[in-house]
């Protein structure tokens, strides 16, 4: 049966408390004191919600709960922090090398006073033995002597 | 007239609930809460998880229990709690957790309709199996319904009510359960479901229709 009262459309939201205390819910509650056919409307829906509530009204266990943290421990959910954390660092560590070679190099080839040819000549003889008996390449010799020079 | 509610009692506690000053700050404790366990749960902190666990499995079982049966609720539930866990970084929180969580579980409910092509025709074989049989003989042992003088109604009426969902076209089925059971707004509604408010007002109105004028008909046939 249709419910002709135009305060009908109160009816949904006034039983699910969704009124409270505006000027509507004092007007409509008035307003439910003279109509038969609201008071019928608001029981017919409480009925409905409460049937359905009921008949569906379910509790998973508490192995539900271990159930799903299980999962989450498998698939190192909690574990993603750390990682987040390791990353990082692994991050800072990859540019600070980075910038120790870039500068290394810089150092090495914008250097015009000292040239390989230059530094070949300043070898001592020992140096230039353990070259030759070194498995290093000869720029690589002259880099290590730059350096200690 | 046994099955008919006293309209004054009912009233008087509808209106003690709806004219609670409290409501307001409850709704507010309640999000400020749910703010928090879900801070420590971007923290990591397990015990956070476990506490939203507790707060929401209730409802989430409910609403895969009304939309698909009972034989989805364990996997389907589990389900939504996992991948709502897995993704709570993309959580914006431009809505309460509880809806995110109810959104993923009804798009997960949807996924399933389609995939296995549920039928809607619902046999009785599968309405009065054991398990459904002992809950609504719980719920009238334990005394969950609210009206004493109707408790073997109470039973019967759930038995109806579970069979008649079954029979629902799975979108009011859906606009139903999240109206009745989830208790979300129509703008929640709407906005979950990608459809408008009017739309959405008209899917719960015509469900809840058809299940009132089901009962009526089906308790009266039985009397």
């Amino acid at each position: 049966m249709e419910n002709s009262c135009h305060y009908s459309v109160y009816v949904d939201s006034f039983v699910h408390g969704e009124l409270e205390e505006s000027r509507p819910c004092r007007d409509f509650e008035n307003h439910l004191a003279t109509c038969n056919e609201c008071k019928e409307e608001i029981k017919a829906v409480s009925q409905v919600k409460e049937a359905l509530i009921n008949s569906y009204s379910m509790q998973l266990d508490e192995t539900f709960n271990y159930h799903v943290l299980n999962t989450l421990r498998k698939g190192k959910h909690f574990e993603e922090r750390k990682e987040i954390r390791i990353a990082v660092e692994d991050i800072i560590i990859s540019f600070a090398t980075l910038l120790a070679v870039v500068l290394l190099g810089i150092q090495l080839f914008h250097n015009p006073k000292v040239s390989s040819v230059e530094m070949a000549g300043r070898l001592t003889n020992i140096e230039k033995s353990s070259l030759e008996q070194s498995s290093l390449s000869k720029d690589q010799v002259l880099e290590l002597v730059l350096r200690s020079k | 007239m046994s099955k008919i509610i006293n309209i004054k009692i009912m009233t008087e506690k509808l209106n003690r609930s709806t004219s609670d000053s409290s409501i307001e700050s409850k709704l507010n404790d309640r999000r400020i809460k749910e703010n928090e366990l879900i801070d420590r749960a971007l923290e990591r902190d397990e015990s956070a998880y476990s506490e939203i666990i507790r707060l929401y499995k209730g409802k989430v079982a409910a609403t895969v229990y009304s939309i698909l049966g009972r034989d989805y609720v364990e996997e389907i539930s589990h389900e939504a709690f996992i991948r709502a866990f897995n993704s709570i970084r993309n959580y914006r929180r431009d809505s309460s957790f509880y809806t995110y969580l109810i959104r993923i579980t009804v798009n997960l409910c949807r996924d399933e309709i389609r995939r296995k092509q549920i039928k809607r025709i619902f046999n009785f074989t599968e309405v009065f199996n054991k398990s459904d049989d002992n809950d609504a003989q719980e719920q009238i042992q334990t005394g969950t319904s609210s009206d004493p003088i109707n408790i073997y109604d109470a039973g019967e009426t759930i038995n109806i009510v579970r069979e008649e969902m079954q029979n629902l076209p799975s979108i009011l089925r859906v606009a139903v359960t999240l109206r009745e059971i989830d208790e979300l707004s129509y703008n929640e509604i709407a906005k979950l479901l990608n459809i408008s408010v009017g739309t959405a007002k008209t899917r719960v109105f015509r469900a809840r229709q058809i299940l009132r004028d089901k009962l009526t008909e089906r308790l009266s046939y039985g009397k």
